[in-house]
């Protein structure tokens, strides 16, 4: 088995771009995002939804219809910054004339220091040539549900103190985990998945502006397998292009899907065959060689659960899941994945057999 | 040394700008305009007039006006500019406030002696300490003895939202004065009001369907407020009532409060994806929780099992679980449990 190349798909989306003319979906919500833009009338945001829903193709939407075209000239920065124990790090920014982008969580349980020095004397400092242009800049975090609650803390004096030059856009995928003072501070924006149609079409334009023909059930098995990702269903397009050297998408075409996903489904596989010890070592090998290709365990975690369920009785399903639910928590409270996950595949395997043999002892 | 604290006073003017968030433009400035919390006010109002005045904690839900009762207050206190940014120093979450602040910045201030040269104020400074359930415990405990030896000179007016996070012996040390969260009638007599200086139309009704939203935050009901207002100058009748919907689907909650006892596994997990794919968090369960209640799907003799399930999914979410798998937990289970 080889996870291999799964990596470098992601570095060749270029070729292939998203959303040229503006967005498609969701358009009720971009029209207010407009008149936002266009009434000076800006609130701090938070931006939230899954994962390739489009949240950061719309903020870079909102900036362009804020400043023009001169939000999209960005150039990266590093920035330095001292900690309270005289440790110097850096942390990536992209900016612009106008905006400035940033995910603080980069630099783990410094996050406070960042927002303490970086946020606020960028917050302070106000706009250069403020009559011609927008009063404010625009400060956009990534990831804002990583912030550590310190950090998030920071932020609440200097979001009111310093709004008449500065604005906030947070960006996250799980909205809960924004403190509720921020909560109170911020218009929330919920960016939902787009629907199956409206996945099936935005591939369908992106393949007519990059002349790429597809397939109507190409076109389907990606609608199906994306699950509202348009992130990944833009790349499962590509992988299968490259698949033929011509470059052209043939109408029996596999969508390949990546190889850890069918790894993943073998050890499903295996476990439901045989539950006994000797299973419990081999999948132990196996959850090792797909956590050391950095695939992030909750995704494992999640597989594993989708894989295992459909095979199992109705009875024992509330079973599973609580136990899954409690497992993948103490993943994220804990150090390491491993012990949590094989600690799920043994609870699974004892409640499956003796599931099992009960229905047997009653037969 | 005096230069280094200088530089980290806020201008906490309340000049105006163009292009100011409502929240702030509409922030209250003096005592009088802080409502529903009479007895702070009240308590305020005397140690104006000459009273003594304690050292303070105050405490509750975000959006309930607790810094701007303090602000208000040294405002009002000392009135001119000058001797505000001589008297006042005003420290949050945002500054750096660990042990080594406390030591330097907040000590320094405190020993520091009363200049005269203002008359007809009153001979104290004050240091105005924001979302302290914020500090470390380490700085918490070094306020101890600062709180005390510098009484003389020097009041301390303390804001969080969670007495229970703040050590023991600071919160000994001050009045307690808990901030209620605002009655619904006062907060949309608020919106009432800041809708008719922006000119913008909306009914009484409404008012009160968006501070239903806001759930006693005026914060958050303010700044919805002026999020829509130009959405709604646009909008037709049909379309203002939709954005005053509550934010999450009433359908599905509907659908699971009526269906979770008859339904089957698969419809469940169904189900639990759709609501993932559209919501987001605890937000979700909080509305459902309500709903179940008043539906009398919980009743007494299985509330304290449910609500136990409840905080446990709860607590996952909170620690960054993934939000269907719990939810698809809290189903079944729910389903065993009626």
């Amino acid at each position: 088995m080889e996870v291999g190349p799964m990596k470098i798909s992601l570095l060749k989306r270029e070729p292939i771009n998203r959303e040229k003319n503006g967005l498609t979906y969701h358009l009720k919500q971009a029209n207010h995002l407009k008149l936002w833009a266009t009434t000076n009338n800006v609130p701090h945001l938070i931006f939230y939804g899954p994962s390739g829903a489009g949240k950061k193709t719309r903020i870079k939407c909102f900036l362009r219809e804020l400043y023009g075209p001169g939000a999209e000239r960005t150039h990266m920065l590093m920035k330095s910054f001292t900690t309270p124990s005289n440790k110097k790090l850096e942390i990536q920014t992209i900016s612009s004339n106008y905006h400035i982008e940033l995910s603080p969580s980069d630099v783990g349980v410094y996050d406070r220091v960042v927002v303490q020095d970086v946020i606020k004397e960028m917050a302070q400092t106000s706009q250069i040539d403020a009559a011609s242009q927008k009063s404010f800049k625009v400060v956009v975090l990534c990831e804002a549900d990583f912030l550590t609650r310190d950090a998030q803390d920071g932020l609440r004096r200097t979001m009111e103190k310093y709004q008449h030059n500065c604005r906030l856009i947070l960006c996250c995928e799980n909205y809960s985990r924004i403190i509720e003072p921020l909560q109170s501070r911020c218009i929330a924006v919920n960016v939902a998945a787009p629907t199956d149609e409206q996945v099936a079409n935005i591939v369908e334009n992106v393949c007519q502006a990059e002349r790429v023909g597809i397939p109507r059930n190409v076109l389907q098995q990606i609608v199906e397998k994306s699950s509202g990702n348009l992130r990944r269903a833009l790349l499962m397009v590509e992988a299968t292009r490259m698949q033929d050297d011509s470059g052209t998408i043939p109408a029996d075409a596999n969508v390949p899907v990546p190889e850890w996903e069918t790894y993943l489904k073998e050890t499903a596989e295996m476990i439901l065959k045989k539950q006994s010890s000797d299973t419990l070592f081999k999948v132990r090998t196996r959850i090792y060689e797909i956590l050391s290709r950095c695939i992030p365990p909750q995704i494992v975690f999640d597989r594993l659960l989708d894989e295992l369920l459909p095979a199992c009785d109705d009875v024992i399903v509330p079973q599973i899941v609580s136990e899954s639910a409690n497992f993948e928590h103490r993943l994220l409270l804990g150090q390491k994945p491993i012990f949590h996950i094989e600690a799920f595949i043994a609870a699974f395997m004892d409640i499956y057999l003796t599931h099992l043999t009960n229905a047997k002892r009653v037969k | 040394m005096v230069e280094c604290f200088r530089a980290d006073l806020m201008e906490v003017d309340f000049v105006e700008r163009n292009g100011d968030t409502w929240t702030e433009k509409y922030r209250p400035k003096d005592l009088a305009s802080i409502s529903h919390q009479e007895e702070v006010v009240a308590m305020l109002q005397n140690a104006l007039k000459g009273k003594d005045l304690p050292h303070l904690l105050f405490y509750g839900p975000p959006g309930t006006g607790k810094t701007s009762a303090a602000l208000a207050f040294c405002h009002e206190l000392f009135p001119s500019k000058a001797v505000f940014k001589d008297r006042v120093l005003e420290m949050n979450a945002s500054d750096d406030r660990g042990i080594a602040a406390v030591r330097e910045k907040i000590t320094f201030f405190s020993r520091r002696a009363v200049s005269t040269a203002a008359k007809n104020m009153p001979s104290f400074k004050i240091i105005i300490l924001d979302e302290v359930d914020a500090m470390t415990k380490v700085a918490q405990s070094a306020m101890r003895r600062i709180i005390e030896d510098c009484s003389g000179t020097t009041r301390f007016i303390l804001i969080c939202n969670y007495v229970s996070r703040l050590f023991a012996p600071i919160v000994s040390r001050c009045a307690k004065f808990r901030f209620k969260p605002l009655p619904k009638e006062a907060q949309a007599e608020r919106l009432h009001t800041i809708c008719e200086n922006e000119n913008t139309k909306v009914s009484v009704d409404e008012l009160h369907a968006l501070v239903e939203r806001s759930e006693g935050d005026l914060r958050r009901a303010v700044g919805s407020l002026q999020a829509m207002a130009p959405i709604l100058q646009h909008a037709n009748a049909d379309e203002r009532a939709e954005y005053f919907l509550p934010s999450y689907n009433p359908q599905l909650v509907e659908t699971i409060v009526r269906s979770i006892k008859k339904s089957k596994t698969s419809e469940i997990i169904d189900l639990s994806k759709r609501v993932s794919k559209e919501c987001s968090g605890v937000n979700f369960f909080k509305v459902l929780f309500d709903q179940l209640l008043d539906e009398d799907v919980i009743n007494n003799k299985n509330i304290g099992q449910i609500g136990k399930l409840v905080s446990l999914c709860e607590k996952r979410i909170l620690d960054g679980c993934d939000l269907q798998r719990n939810l698809l937990d809290f189903m079944l289970n729910l389903r065993t449990t009626l």
